[in-house]
């Protein structure tokens, strides 16, 4: 075997491992996106349900969100400084920036401007929502000042 | 604010307590306070009044709390590296937990189970002292374990 293909099986194994890290990573918010799209199924298709099963089950996607944020943070502190500064400015620019809309829409809905769709604040879904889209901002935002 | 910046500088018996900073620091954080303060008793006093007016002073304590987080950020970029990391995963930690807690008052209201004062959610109030509890819980718990 000469050393190119060294060089190509290298690559791949390389390329293997990232993909296998990335979902090992993902695989918590794939199972938090589909614990969500169940339960709100369940939930919406059985309103006669008592509050606390309902309650119950529309904070189950935290779990595997919380499991989710945990590999994160790992993933986060493994690379390097600069990296995990844009990562660290873009994740909080994301979620102070989701606390002022969340607070934004509840003093709306506490002053009789009821949103439809979100009369008690912003739920699991719309938060997430939110949060990534603020996340992607973040993120170009840091990647422009430092690089 | 200086390059010598330390998080010791603006806590109080830390035994390196500087007032100057700390005020300059924390005057936009007085000035979110006492609008917040009087913005709610005159609401109170004024439920009759325009909802535009009512929506302006509920949602104006939120510039200077933006103010503030700009001045924190001033003097967040001032510390050195790892009272740097600190803080930003002390704020991420605190602005996710906030969040968590407004999305599972949201859940709760949703489903009908009777909150009081947090019917509408957490609004600029609860969202604030939620924050500031947890990022306190966290500064103690990183400055404990970096020492």
């Amino acid at each position: 075997m000469d050393k190119t293909e060294n060089h190509k099986s290298d690559e791949r194994c390389s390329l293997g491992h990232s993909f296998r890290k990335e979902l090992k990573f993902n695989g918590w918010l794939a199972v938090a996106t589909a614990t969500y799209l169940v339960t709100l199924y369940l939930v919406r298709v059985h309103p006669e349900w008592s509050p606390l099963v309902k309650v119950a089950l529309t904070l189950l996607p935290v779990i595997p969100g919380l499991l989710y944020f945990r590999s994160g943070m790992r993933l986060l502190r493994s690379k390097d400084e600069l990296q995990r500064r844009i990562q660290l400015e873009a994740w909080l620019f994301a979620a102070l920036g989701t606390v002022v809309v969340s607070a934004v829409v509840n003093v709306m809905n506490a002053h009789g401007m009821i949103w439809s769709q979100y009369p008690h604040g912003l739920e699991m879904g719309a938060t997430y929502l939110v949060m990534f889209v603020l996340w992607c901002i973040g993120v170009s935002l840091a990647n422009r000042r430092y690089t | 604010m200086n390059k010598s910046n330390t998080t010791e500088s603006v806590i109080l018996f830390s035994g390196h307590y500087d007032w100057r900073k700390d005020f300059r620091l924390s005057l936009w954080l007085l000035l979110a306070a006492s609008s917040y303060g009087a913005g709610q008793t005159w609401l109170r006093g004024n439920a009759d009044a325009d909802l535009y007016l009512r929506l302006a002073v509920g949602l104006f304590p939120l510039l200077p709390l933006l103010l503030y987080g700009r001045s924190w950020m001033r003097f967040v970029r001032s510390l050195d590296e790892l009272q740097r990391r600190m803080q930003l995963e002390v704020w991420l930690l605190a602005s996710l937990g906030t969040l968590m807690t407004g999305a599972v008052i949201a859940v709760l209201n949703t489903n009908g189970v009777p909150l009081g004062v947090f019917s509408h959610g957490l609004g600029i109030g609860g969202a604030f002292f939620i924050m500031m509890g947890l990022w306190t819980v966290g500064s103690i718990v990183a400055i404990r374990r970096y020492r």
